[in-house]
């Protein structure tokens, strides 16, 4: 046994690793959870915010899905990230699910919690892994087969995050406005509500629920999720078995069964003195606290694995089940391109969000985590229902009747983990067309109620809407489409109901225009400031 | 040194001395011409945006005549876009500024800045200036992207706007200091200072839809700033109200206050190039006695620095 020396020098080296894992592991959640719950700013973040921002940032860059689907975009950090956390856990095992995974320290806080209620009882987790290599299986097929939205369903970063979005977020912000503002401001003080953007009653209650649900299910048993669904948990505890680095309890175990009790994974089996290499997620906490010094984690020889030789793999067997997977992964691909060609996406004509370049990587990519949701500073981005079909169900689109793409903002941009939405510079956002503003003429108020109108024009940024005269005294908007980005303010601002004079038709691929702001387009009366300047005194 | 460039030297020195005897003249012409009586409107040119105050002001009495000791002042610039003042569609903080301090040394004793802007208005508080004029000054600047601040009144007299949703800073400030730019605006032609009102109510698109013109006047009818200072150093002549094009803008540094909001919109339209009479709403205004639109009968104060 090749493994870190017994007793005082050994358990202290564990308590190291499980203080590692826990230090980890919360600032994991917490940075990636208020970096969630945070809205975008259209002003530049003050400095504690940048930390927040960035962290957090790099934080759910690693998170496996995202980083996947990230490197199949080709992106070159994400790659990088897939090859690390790889190697990690061929090396150690499912390290990722104890320390990485947000999803997974928010169990391991339920379980903690459920601790009072459990008591003695022995969680041993046992029976097939067949449902979850399955789902397992079929996550990687649908995101293979540009499904990313389903896999979103399951992964647990995505989960994570559309949980704080949707559920979390619009609680925590309700709150603020309605208990928290009241107390802090004063006569002097204004502080305005923050825009609830990601408020969706139904998002809420679902979300709530399956919240509760799986806090209640790990507190009372443990990290069933992990490791009955969770394909992730699936795919990495496939290569834990590999790993040479593994836990294993040695003869001198007296079978206390505290390291059964306190096992979040429910792997132990203290009777048989085995550890499922594939459900252990590394959490050390049974090296840490065994009194006698007979759980261990380290290099296994196989001359040594007494207890452990039913669990463990030998090459063939591995390779065996590797083929066996290989094939599933197939059929994987091949099922839901088959579901693909039978529910084709309802093409709604809702734009994607900017920086997504193009409909189908976009959709392909986007695991609708629901984080540029949350950073959007006007709140146009919402999720869909069922506008992209099923397969972009709760993608993100933008919604003109929540607000518009403002023109300074790139925020979403920024966020995004998964490289779904590329990372925009302002100049590149502030010429990114998105779509082209259509106006109807018959439903402008001006001809329905021969009226002036012209908040469309108000607003619009490059000035690809301008107004043009109508009849003898009224004026009507004309869209430019060669300098029109789609960005909906005409629309949000249109006064006319119920139907607005104008619409945006969304691009599928999202193109550059021409910078250039329009001249001289509704002249103003004489000609300015000339009589002003020509003398020195003035016109009046 | 030969004689030729001697010469010039003195030269150069006495045109010097005498500009400088000129213009303390002038200022002794300005004094004199204070003490035959207030003027109702000033018009001041050829200065930074603080000088042009400080003579504007004075000309028409000092911040005193408008503003009494202990009461609470709302500044209105405009601040409807995300851009600095050069960009011509927002007021130039400078003049904030200025009439902050102004407000202070006459005693109020809380002196509100606000603007409902047309985006996100805290980002055009940043960009315009505004935020750091009032961390300065003191000044409070009151968030406006939130229903909750508005509250439904009526407007005695109005023909359209029969009532709208005001800002509660706007129906608790005793004295409201109108400070609008000067600029191009594609439906009412220019916006100046009745225009600039449109920022203190929550819903301005029922305007568009309800006879704009009338409304706009309308509003100013609800409640008469006690001073109006039109900020005309960057002048956005084209595609306004929003602008953003550096080429459109004509540095004009120009100011024009008065306490009648209708003659400080007649003149600031003249500056402007267009023909007041052509404006609907500056006539509706005055049809419904809001103001003068006759300069020639007024006491007009024109100031060159």
């Amino acid at each position: 046994m090749s493994t870190i020396p017994r007793k005082d020098k050994g358990s202290r080296i564990y308590k190291t690793l499980r203080m590692t894992r826990i230090i980890i592991g919360t600032a994991v959640c917490a940075f990636i959870g208020v970096r969630l719950i945070l809205s975008g700013t259209l002003y530049s973040y003050s400095s504690e915010r940048d930390v927040i921002e960035s962290v957090g940032g790099a934080l759910s860059q690693i998170q496996l899905v995202p980083a996947l689907l990230s490197a199949s975009a080709g992106i070159t950090i994400s790659i990088v990230i897939v090859i690390v956390l790889a190697v990690i856990s061929i090396m150690f095992g499912r390290v990722y699910c104890a320390a990485l995974c947000p999803l997974g320290v928010v169990q391991d806080i339920a379980f903690r919690i459920g601790f009072v209620y459990r008591k003695r009882k022995l969680l041993s987790m046992r029976g097939k892994r067949i449902i979850w290599y399955t789902i397992c299986v079929l996550s990687i097929g649908s995101g293979l087969a540009g499904f990313a939205s389903i896999v979103g369903w399951i992964d647990p970063y995505t989960l994570f995050g559309k949980g704080i979005v949707y559920t979390v977020r619009p609680a925590l912000i309700s709150i603020y406005n309605t208990c928290i503002i009241p107390l802090i401001q004063t006569d002097s003080v204004y502080i305005q509500n923050i825009r609830n953007s990601t408020f969706y009653l139904p998002y809420l209650i679902i979300g709530a629920g399956l919240f509760t649900g799986l806090f209640i299910i790990t507190a009372l048993k443990g990290r069933i999720w992990c490791n009955y669904i969770c394909p992730v948990g699936a795919g990495l505890g496939l290569i834990s078995k590999i790993a040479p680095f593994k836990m294993k309890i040695s003869n001198s175990c007296i079978s206390c069964g505290l390291c059964e009790r306190k096992c979040r994974g429910g792997c132990i089996h203290i009777k048989d003195k085995v550890i499922d290499d594939d459900r252990c997620v590394r959490c050390f906490d049974c090296v840490a606290d065994c009194p006698s010094g007979s759980v261990n984690f380290g290099i296994m020889r196989k001359s040594e694995s007494s207890g452990n030789q039913k669990n463990s793999v030998t090459r063939k067997d591995f390779l065996r089940k590797g083929l066996l997977s290989g094939t599933a992964v197939g059929a994987g691909v091949l099922l839901p391109n088959v579901v693909r060609g039978a529910m084709r996406p309802i093409s709604g004509n809702y734009p994607f969000p900017p920086g997504g370049m193009d409909e189908t990587r976009f959709s392909k990519l986007c695991t609708s985590c629901g984080l540029c949701a949350a950073k959007c500073t006007s709140g146009v981005i919402r999720p869909a229902l069922f506008e992209k079909g099923l397969s972009g169900f709760m993608q993100p689109l933008l919604d003109f009747e929540k607000g518009f793409c403002v023109y300074e903002c790139a925020r979403c941009s920024e966020v995004c983990p998964s490289g779904a939405l590329r990372k925009l510079t302002h100049a590149e956002k502030r010429t990114l067309s998105i779509g082209h503003a259509v106006f109807e003429k018959k439903k402008c108020i001006v001809v329905k109620d021969n009226t002036s109108c012209g908040a469309c024009a108000e607003v619009c940024p490059t000035h690809a809407l301008t107004m043009i005269p109508y009849g003898k005294k009224l004026m009507i908007p004309i869209v430019d489409t060669s300098i029109c980005i789609g960005c909906g303010a005409c629309v949000f601002q249109c006064p006319s109901r119920p139907d607005r004079a104008l619409l945006v038709n969304k691009l599928e691929t999202q193109v550059p225009i021409e910078r250039k702001i329009r001249k001289g387009s509704s002249a103003p009366m004489g000609k300015p400031g000339k009589k002003a300047e020509a003398k020195e005194d003035f016109p009046f | 040194m030969n004689r030729r460039t001697f010469l010039k030297i003195v030269g150069a020195g006495a045109a010097l001395w005498t500009g400088n005897v000129f213009s303390r003249f002038s200022k002794a012409g300005e004094a004199i011409a204070q003490t035959r009586g207030p003027y109702q409107l000033a018009a001041v040119k050829n200065g930074s945006p603080e000088k042009m105050f400080d003579a504007g002001i004075k000309a028409l009495g000092g911040m005193n005549s408008f503003i009494k000791k202990g009461q609470i002042v709302l500044v209105k610039p405009n601040c409807s876009q995300p851009m600095g003042s050069e960009y011509g569609s927002n007021t130039n903080p400078l003049v904030v500024k200025r009439i902050i301090e102004h407000a202070k040394d006459a005693g109020a004793s809380k002196i509100y800045v606000f603007d409902h802007s047309l985006g996100d208005t805290d980002f055009c508080y940043e960009q315009s200036g505004l935020k750091d004029v009032c961390k300065k000054t003191g000044a409070i600047l009151v968030p406006a992207d939130d229903q909750k601040y508005y509250h439904k009144k009526k407007i005695p007299g109005a023909k359209s706007l029969v009532e709208s949703e005001f800002h509660e800073v706007f129906l608790e400030a005793d004295a409201v200091i109108n400070v609008p730019v000067l600029k191009h605006h594609f439906a009412t032609q220019v916006s100046i200072a009745i225009k600039n009102l449109m920022g203190v109510v929550w819903d301005r698109y029922w305007f568009h839809s309800n006879n704009l013109d009338q409304c706009i006047a309308d509003l100013a009818l609800f409640k008469k700033p006690v001073l109006n200072v039109v900020d005309a150093y960057y002048m956005l002549t084209e595609n306004g109200p929003r602008g953003g094009d550096l080429s459109s803008v004509k540095t004009m540094k120009t100011q024009i206050l008065s306490k009648d909001i209708v003659a400080v919109d007649t003149a600031a339209t003249k500056v402007f190039g267009a023909n007041p009479s052509e404006v609907a709403y500056i006539k509706i205004a005055e049809k419904m006695k809001l103001g003068s639109m006759d300069l020639d009968k007024m006491m007009i104060s024109r100031i060159v620095l």
